[in-house]
């Protein structure tokens, strides 16, 4: 997804997945997602599409006393 | 194609499609410094047996303090991802966890896969109306999840429920694949065995080298 794949394009979800991502979306679709920085809520999106890949999210804390 | 109901039974089910489920990677702790890994599939579909789920419902609705004993009550909810068919036909469906899967190219295995011919995988194409793209089953590929965690995200991420008979093929499907017998290789296909550095002792079959070292 890094190599300018964006989140909705074609390349990156393929030809079926595509045919599902609504108009509203399209506009987003050449655009790589950071997902720190979400402000239109796309991968939230992409997750209720059903065309987000898994992924791994890494938590780290400090517990004292 | 499958036929899928979009409501839900009140209660988890079998053949339940779940969004955004958690399954915990590894919890490590080294004196105040916690670090938790948790990945997240975006579908999942529920594998354990309806009938108990349905009793481990009837025992949690009991009153506290009623019944005999817990008997009933499940740990975890047996579950399985679902992956982007096409992805999983390039081989880049666990592409974020850095894995690259065999693709697979070919037109004749991609035929036997969506006609689920082949054990380790479950086509599932759903009815246009679900609005979700064909899906993989992968069955290497199935975790425990907490079912308080589901019923509690159960209004948000609770997204169809397979029909009858659909939904008992892919347990049925699952516990075939999980229960096969890998067998040895033959002798003929085998890769020739490594004399151990020094001692020129061949580790006997099925032993693990270390084992054999005195």
């Amino acid at each position: 997804m890094r190599e300018g794949k964006g989140i909705f394009s074609e390349q990156y979800i393929g030809k079926s997945a595509h045919d599902f991502v609504p108009d509203i979306y399209r506009g987003h679709q050449d655009k790589y997602v950071d997902p720190r920085n979400d402000q239109y809520g796309l991968m939230k999106a992409a997750d209720e599409l059903g065309i987000a890949r898994p992924r791994r999210v890494v938590i780290r804390a400090k517990i004292g006393k | 194609m499958i036929r899928v109901c979009q409501g839900h039974v009140g209660r988890v089910a079998q053949g339940d499609i779940y969004r955004n489920v958690p399954m915990l990677e590894y919890v490590a702790q080294a004196d105040s410094d916690v670090e938790m890994s948790v990945l997240y599939f975006p579908l999942v579909i529920v594998l354990t047996q309806d009938c108990d789920l349905a009793q481990d419902q009837r025992r949690r609705s009991l009153p506290e303090g009623s019944g005999d004993n817990h008997d009933k009550m499940l740990l975890s909810v047996l579950v399985a991802p679902l992956y982007n068919a096409e992805q999983v036909f390039q081989g880049t469906h666990m592409e974020s966890f850095g894995l690259k899967m065999a693709g697979i190219p070919d037109k004749y295995t991609k035929g036997k896969i969506r006609a689920n011919q082949l054990p380790r995988y479950h086509y599932v194409e759903f009815p246009r109306s679900v609005g979700m793209i064909p899906s993989i089953i992968d069955f290497k590929h199935y975790f425990p999840t907490n079912l308080g965690l589901l019923v509690k995200t159960r209004a948000d991420y609770h997204v169809c429920q397979v029909s009858e008979l659909f939904r008992e093929d892919i347990p049925h499907r699952f516990a075939s694949f999980l229960s096969r017998i890998g067998l040895p290789p033959d002798d003929a296909t085998a890769p020739p065995a490594e004399p151990e550095s020094g001692s020129g002792a061949v580790s006997p079959v099925g032993e693990h080298p270390a084992s054999s070292t005195k």
